[in-house]
């Protein structure tokens, strides 16, 4: 069990609206996100002395950086909001859950006392996301480049070696799809939710647009462009805040070693693996002591393989779980249900579950939540409380 | 338009030289003996910087595949729907590497098919490694 066990919390959150593409500067609905979980927190800008982001966007745009339109730096935010900060770090990988493991360790080791976490998504207007032609193949892509393998494929790869392996089938994941629509229709921060999505159905997917077989439509996220922001601060400081604290028991954020041309399956849910155990017996619990799980899904296949990784079913049985799972799953609706906010509604909506606060999604006598962001690999997780033991 | 032509690199030259001459070489640590694709500046198993390009079978099998129907780049627009295919080549377990399967139809790549190499001619001169059925019995 870790020594930090319930030491610090998240204690705001804050969401600006979503859009399809850039209608509006990613400047401002960061902004936006940032008062608000301020605000939810009950501090001002004056209280924050830290501020972290990740400093890149999910797929390569062709686009060089413009802070404010197509990605927000740290330092654009303390510019706008008039901040002064102790600590702060633009970062390169990792995303939402990663940026907020690193401001967790920056108010445990005493670098700040309020730290303010920010995941801008940017969602180009008038092109395809993420279309790009590019005529050499090199850097990490020098490999892979020439055979027109995108991440969705890449993705497809393990699902079509799952569904080999174990015999499951898209009819299953069909079924974890449309429940998933479900809850999106709860989750007001989300792409569905804010522009008139209804539900969908099981033949809905079964006949949607293939992608990257056996991989559809339906088993990616639709980009979007918003921000989530979260507040985080000591255990002992949340006593005095607006909002109950949602106490961190654990994190995890390991590091694997190098990827040939391709994971197998096999190393891929060892990697997931590896976080679940150590995620879990830091927080000194079990699987069955969860009562939330918020498992990504930017890939509907990670879900099944992260519900195997943190042992809430046995290995082959991830398809099965996810259409009947034991636990609140995906209470958020993650990236399927909410846009491709990479891990924001994940975290989001388990932050909510244990502070009681998660409205028409909350789940009764929600103790304990585990969150657990990006792909199997590059996977960073956080076990959240109601009470700090 | 054409596909993404490889780049080679100082260390990855070796291997794309050999492929222009439609040969298949691995970089091998000749500490260890294990086979490293991509090629690495130093091996981690054994920390040896004896490292060298050797000729390899061809020979594998199919270990995954997907099928692209909404490609991200022209290129591979204008060619869809088309087989990706993870390779395992059988010198060593794990040792993976991609092919488009050329010649088979989409429908027809199952996992565990038996493969050879070949080669594709991606612009004038410049090749890349592609597999096929195995015509081995």
């Amino acid at each position: 069990m870790s020594d930090s066990r319930g030491r610090v919390a998240v204690v705001g959150v804050g969401h600006s609206k979503v859009y399809r593409r850039s209608d509006v500067p990613l400047g401002t609905l960061t902004v936006d996100a940032c008062r608000l979980a301020i605000e939810d927190a009950g501090l001002s800008a004056a209280d924050i002395d830290g501020v972290v982001s990740p400093n890149y966007q999910p797929f390569e745009m062709g686009e060089p950086n413009r802070d404010g339109i197509n990605l927000v730096t740290p330092a654009f935010i303390v510019e706008a909001l008039g901040l002064e900060v102790n600590w702060g770090e633009s970062v390169s990988a990792g995303s939402t859950g990663h940026c907020l493991i690193e401001a967790i360790n920056a108010v445990a080791g005493g670098t700040c006392n309020y730290a303010l976490v920010f995941r801008a998504l940017y969602s180009p207007a008038g092109r395809r996301y993420g279309f790009v032609a590019p005529t050499t193949a090199e850097g990490p892509g020098e490999f892979r480049g020439s055979y027109g393998l995108f991440p969705p494929g890449m993705y497809a790869l393990f699902m079509q070696k799952y569904m080999d392996k174990y015999g499951a089938t898209r009819e299953q994941m069909a079924a974890f799809a449309s429940n998933n629509r479900q809850n999106a229709l709860k989750w007001e921060h989300g792409y569905w939710y804010q522009h008139g999505g209804g539900p969908l159905t099981i033949e809905d997917y079964m006949t949607s647009r293939m992608i990257s077989y056996p991989m559809c439509i339906f088993d990616c996220d639709i980009p979007v462009q918003g921000c989530g922001a979260f507040v985080v601060t000591t255990a002992e400081r949340a006593k005095d805040l607006r909002q109950p604290p949602a106490y961190v028991l654990s994190t995890s954020a390991p590091v694997n070693a190098r990827m040939g041309i391709a994971h197998s399956l096999e190393e891929f849910a060892a990697a997931g693996a590896r976080l679940g155990s150590a995620l879990l017996s830091n927080a000194g619990i079990g699987p069955g002591d969860v009562d939330v799980a918020n498992l990504y899904d930017g890939f509907s296949i990670l879900t099944p393989l992260w519900a195997e990784a943190l042992g809430f079913c046995g290995e082959g049985e991830g398809f099965s779980f996810i259409t009947a799972p034991t636990l609140a799953l995906n209470t958020s609706s993650g990236n399927l249900g909410a846009g491709r906010m990479h891990g924001v509604p994940q975290i989001m909506d388990s932050v909510l579950q244990v502070t009681g606060r998660s409205g028409p999604r909350q789940v009764e006598n929600a103790h304990i939540a585990v969150a657990v962001v990006l792909p199997l690999d590059a996977g960073k997780g956080l076990v959240f409380s109601k009470s700090p033991s | 338009m054409p596909k993404p032509v490889p780049a080679p690199s100082e260390l990855t030259k070796p291997f794309w030289d050999a492929v222009d001459s439609r040969r298949l070489v691995i970089q091998r640590c000749q500490g260890c003996r294990r086979y490293h694709h991509p090629p690495v500046e130093l091996c981690a198993k054994c920390l040896s910087s004896d490292l060298a390009f050797e000729p390899v079978s061809g020979r594998g099998s199919i270990y995954s595949f997907t099928i692209t129907h909404d490609a991200r780049q022209p290129a591979f627009a204008e060619i869809q729907p088309y087989t990706v295919a993870v390779v395992e080549l059988e010198e060593q377990p794990g040792l993976y590497m991609l092919s488009n399967i050329p010649g088979v139809p989409t429908g027809d790549v199952k996992s565990g098919m038996p493969v050879e190499v070949t080669f594709e001619e991606v612009v004038p001169g410049r090749f890349i490694p592609q597999f096929q059925p195995s015509r081995r019995r």
